[in-house]
């Protein structure tokens, strides 16, 4: 593919945002977008996801962008040409202690008064959405129909396709190595198959994304763990019907409309970390998780386990917006595990920003400034 | 390289050796229902061809590893060991059939899809190549096994080279629709759309198609997978992504996982 010397943006990073950033852009009019990916689009933590797609969320901020973004994924394959893998089969929280329930219950309220129409379930009713399920030492069930999981990969490859379609150029195996900034002003960015001249430079960079701020001069309080998963065989549909989730319980457990069953729960003392290693003792402690709640899952093979990177920030919320010292630097970052879910709206939400300069829903609370500032938005429903 | 050095690499039989020696040729032209031929010159720890035999023509073995010694003088062509040789060593030759220049061979036949009395066929000799044409008379299944032996009368000048048969309906089926991920039931010609997209990567590749993502983890299409990434891109084999293996490599159940390993 010939080298792009110039463009009017620049997109780092070929997850998740960054392709749906650069789909917003060209889909708004935006002309010369260019997407630069150090290894091949999806391979980071967009690719190694539990694809989750929920509205059952403790912030105000999030449940918004929760919402919204599923009302997009709810036609994206129509909008993108390209089947998506949606799959809304709803989420059954399970809360094993009584201030997990109460907290629940509480969420529940804030997402009930912006329309989320999420309910306490019985044990017998929670059984019925999940057959085999074996929960009796739960205290308490929240479930959200709409919520859900799609396929990260195929969502992925279809903005891109799409983006290409618009124009978007897509540069694989392209690492950034610099930004250069003049005069408070981005200018351009450097890589390793060459330099771009640009205005414009939307980190997305995922768990590398304070680096990529560091070269522009821009401190992130970003830090990355390292999160497995496991997957099983595909089997018949219907082990696991619903998205499983606890927060005491600590895992997540779906099926895929394929049949294969994926697990992943959250690793003790959540290690600061940029590998991508797996242990063998993730898979027999995500193993007992499963065989727990799903007993009829003991006799289902396990094919792979594989671990991807959180991009954490100290309230487990993005960031989003430009950065106060380089004008042109653009954010999307810091998603803390929640970046897929919430890219279909966020993408939108960037684009505005960056062409118009105004967001249909006020992000200006998702700037970095709260960091400086204190004003935190701890977001408490993070496996 | 010597025919030894050709058998060595290739495993394909170049020369006349002890286990792959011809009937006597006054018994064999008169011999009704054939006789067998093993072509079995290795000497490795094996002897179904004798245990299966029941006229025990296919002498006992004094050291398992020996190669096969017949009393032809016992050998009826009933083909029982040309279906129970794991390395369908074993074919039976009558030349009493047909006419003067046929002859009918019994070939042991292993793959879809199964040839049907009275189709044309073609004859392949041992190194895969179509030789001559012929035409399928029996298709018997000895063990019940689904391992079968197929009767086809050939130019009785080939029997000497011919030891398998195609099938016409593979090689007429369009490539395209060949299905390179077992597991995941992908075909050639969705990969080679992909490819065609830019997706040239083997783990591209599985994000969109699921290749590789299956029970088998890609063990049987990955090889596949990237010669035809090569061919397209004009890559050499060698330098492109080989895509990634994963752990556990062979699919463990979740129960046995769940209580423990070495414990």
């Amino acid at each position: 593919m010939s080298w792009t010397h110039t463009a009017d943006y620049v997109v780092i990073g070929g997850g998740i945002q960054g392709v749906a950033i650069a789909y917003n852009l060209a889909k708004m009019g935006a002309r010369n977008v260019v997407v630069l990916e150090k290894d091949t689009v999806g391979n980071g933590s967009t690719g190694r996801c539990g694809a989750g797609i929920r509205a059952q969320w403790g912030t105000e901020m999030n449940c918004r962008l929760g919402i919204a973004s599923l009302e997009i994924f709810e036609q994206l394959s129509d909008e993108l040409g390209m089947d998506v893998g949606l799959n809304q089969c709803g989420y059954l929280m399970v809360a094993y202690k009584d201030s997990e329930f109460a907290t629940l219950k509480h969420s529940m309220a804030l997402q009930n008064s912006m329309g989320i129409k999420t309910r306490v379930v019985s044990l017998k009713e929670a059984c019925e959405i999940c057959p085999g399920l074996a929960a009796e030492d739960a205290v308490g069930f929240t479930f959200h129909d709409r919520d859900g999981h799609a396929d990260p990969f195929l969502t992925t490859f279809a903005y891109q396709e799409a983006a290409r379609r618009l124009g978007v150029v897509f540069h694989k195996f392209t690492e950034c190595t610099g930004v250069k900034v003049e005069g408070g002003k981005v200018v351009g960015v450097s890589t390793t198959k060459g330099d771009i001249a640009t205005p414009v430079v939307i980190n997305a960079a995922g768990p590398y994304a304070q680096f990529i701020a560091k070269m522009a001069g821009v401190e992130l309080p970003n830090y990355s763990e390292r999160h497995e998963i496991v997957i099983t065989e595909p089997v018949e549909f219907g082990v696991c019907p619903p998205m499983l989730m606890s927060f005491t319980g600590n895992f997540y457990i779906q099926q895929r409309p394929h049949g294969s069953i994926i697990g992943g729960c959250s690793p003790e003392g959540h290690p600061e970390d940029f590998g991508n290693g797996h242990t063998w003792a993730f898979a027999e402690l995500m193993a007992q998780k499963i065989t727990k709640v799903l007993p009829r899952a003991k006799g289902i093979r396990l094919v792979r386990q594989w671990s991807g990177l959180y991009e954490m920030t100290p309230d487990r919320q993005p960031i989003l917006g430009e950065a106060d010292e380089v004008k042109g630097f653009f954010l999307s970052t810091g998603f803390s595990g929640h970046g897929f879910m919430l890219a279909p709206e966020t993408g939108v939400l960037m684009a505005e920003l960056i062409l118009k300069g105004e967001t249909h829903l006020p992000i200006g609370m998702l700037h970095y400034r709260r960091f400086a500032s204190g004003e935190l938005i701890n977001e408490p429903a993070v496996v | 390289m010597t025919d030894k050095e050709k058998f060595f690499n290739s495993g394909v039989l170049t020369e006349e050796r002890p286990g792959a020696v011809l009937p006597p040729q006054d018994l064999w032209e008169s011999k009704k229902n054939g006789l067998v031929i093993i072509e079995c010159p290795q000497r490795i720890p094996c002897n179904p061809c004798h245990t299966s035999c029941p006229t025990g023509a296919v002498l006992p073995f004094d050291d398992i590893n020996d190669t096969p010694r017949i009393d032809y003088s016992k050998c009826t062509g009933c083909a029982m060991c040309v279906a129970k040789c794991p390395g369908l060593a074993c074919l039976v030759v009558d030349l009493t059939y047909g006419g003067p220049d046929e002859a009918l061979m019994k070939l042991p036949y292993e793959i879809l899809p199964v040839p049907e009395k009275g189709e044309d066929v073609a004859c392949m000799n041992r190194t895969g190549q179509e030789i001559c044409r012929g035409k399928v008379v029996n298709v018997t299944e000895p063990w019940k096994d689904r391992t079968l032996v197929v009767h086809v009368v050939v130019p009785r000048d080939k029997v000497q080279d011919v030891r398998t048969i195609k099938v016409g309906r593979v090689a007429k089926k369009k490539e395209d629709d060949m299905v390179i991920c077992r597991c995941e039931e992908v075909t050639l010609g969705e990969i080679r759309e992909w490819i065609h997209k830019g997706y040239d990567t083997f783990d591209e590749l599985k994000r969109v198609l699921r290749v590789g993502m299956g029970p088998c983890q890609g063990r049987g299409c990955r090889e596949i997978i990237l010669r035809e990434v090569s061919k397209i891109t004009g890559t050499p084999y060698a330098l492109i992504p080989q895509g990634t293996i994963r752990p556990p490599v062979k699919p463990v159940k979740l129960g046995a996982l769940a209580k423990g390993g070495d414990k």
